[in-house]
């Protein structure tokens, strides 16, 4: 087999750890922009979004798409899997960034799923996914679902953790006044 | 009538897991539910698609009865485990509700079996059904015990308890 074909047998696997190393590149230069409890959180919960919906559709009784050619949970699934908690990372910072509210939400929102459709149809042309019946504007719908979810949750975690951090730094000040030492 | 009385129990269950004071703060059991359903699915996933030992029914109603199963029942039952083990003082206490609710996870996934929800293929082998819950507790529980330094760090929680 020469370099060629082997770059087009494995065209998949390339794209992913491609896209992989760029996201998570970014990634370690914004870590510290959010909260790391934070930044866990929506980052599970993107990668949970993602493989429940593959768990979903993608098997029978449904089977609407297989992931990178085999019709079974390999390494190169593994790879794509990964690049959810990285695009929820993303999401969230420039949301945080950018202090999206407002009308801004719904266009913010729009603007992603614009981008996830058309990320897919790259991922669609390197055989990272072979639709059986799916076509690109379920998954519109699906990124408008799966993005607002991410907006609320983000704005429920951010509230739970400003709250619990403000209570922590009153006990703190409270114990401090009456002379503890605890801290 | 089976499935009708599965999904009342459900029902019974979450509820009285939501009205229930808990111990662990809300993030840490958003984190610790976020995490069992992906383990779930990733055991699941390998299970069914890869080794070919279980068969999810075909059928609608089976279908979205193992969805919150998987989604809502297994995470509540976990979290609730991690949650009563980390509000008890004594080790055998700790102890006694780890083997509680891993009994409690075996009989579930017993039932969804005896519902034919998920069905075994003739290569499964019982000791898997029995091995994921005890693993499945104790992944979450210390999971969560790694993501409480985190909220430690970012100075979100008063103190480790």
């Amino acid at each position: 087999m020469s370099f060629v074909e082997f770059l087009i047998q494995k065209k998949n696997v390339l794209f992913t750890s491609a896209c992989l190393i760029v996201a998570y590149t970014i990634i370690w230069r914004l870590r510290k922009a959010l909260p790391a409890s934070v930044s866990m959180i929506m980052m599970l919960f993107s990668l949970d979004l993602a493989f429940s919906l593959d768990n979903t559709l993608g098997l029978p009784p449904f089977d609407f798409y297989n992931t990178n050619i085999i019709p079974s949970f390999n390494g190169p699934d593994a790879l794509t899997l990964l690049l959810y908690p990285a695009f929820g990372f993303l999401f969230t910072y420039f949301y945080y960034r950018f202090r999206i509210s407002g009308v801004a939400i719904t266009g913010y929102i729009l603007l992603w799923a614009v981008l996830g459709v058309c990320f897919e149809a790259l991922n669609v042309q390197f055989d990272v996914f072979q639709y059986k019946g799916w076509r690109l504007t379920y998954s519109f719908y699906i990124y408008l679902l799966v993005q607002t979810l991410m907006v609320l949750m983000y704005n429920f975690i951010r509230e739970t953790f400003v709250r619990a951090k403000s209570t922590t730094n009153m006990r703190s000040k409270s114990q401090w006044h009456a002379g503890s030492k605890r801290y | 009538m089976d499935h009708i009385l599965l999904v009342t129990g459900f029902f019974i269950l979450i509820v009285t897991f939501f009205a229930t004071e808990k111990s662990l703060h809300l993030l840490e059991l958003i984190f610790g539910w976020l995490l069992v359903v992906i383990l779930h699915d990733a055991y699941f996933t390998l299970v069914s698609l890869n080794l070919k030992m279980v068969v999810p029914s075909m059928r609608l109603s089976d279908f979205f009865v193992r969805i919150f199963a998987h989604k809502f029942i297994t995470p509540t039952i976990v979290v609730w485990a991690v949650d009563l083990m980390n509000s008890s003082r004594l080790a055998r206490h700790k102890w006694s509700w780890y083997l509680f609710f891993t009994a409690l996870l075996i009989l579930l996934n017993m039932m969804l079996r005896r519902l034919d929800i998920l069905k075994d293929a003739s290569i499964w082998e019982p000791w898997v059904t029995f091995s994921k819950a005890p693993l499945l507790i104790a992944a979450a529980w210390l999971a969560m015990l790694a993501y409480r330094r985190v909220l430690g760090k970012d100075g979100a929680l008063h103190e480790f308890r």
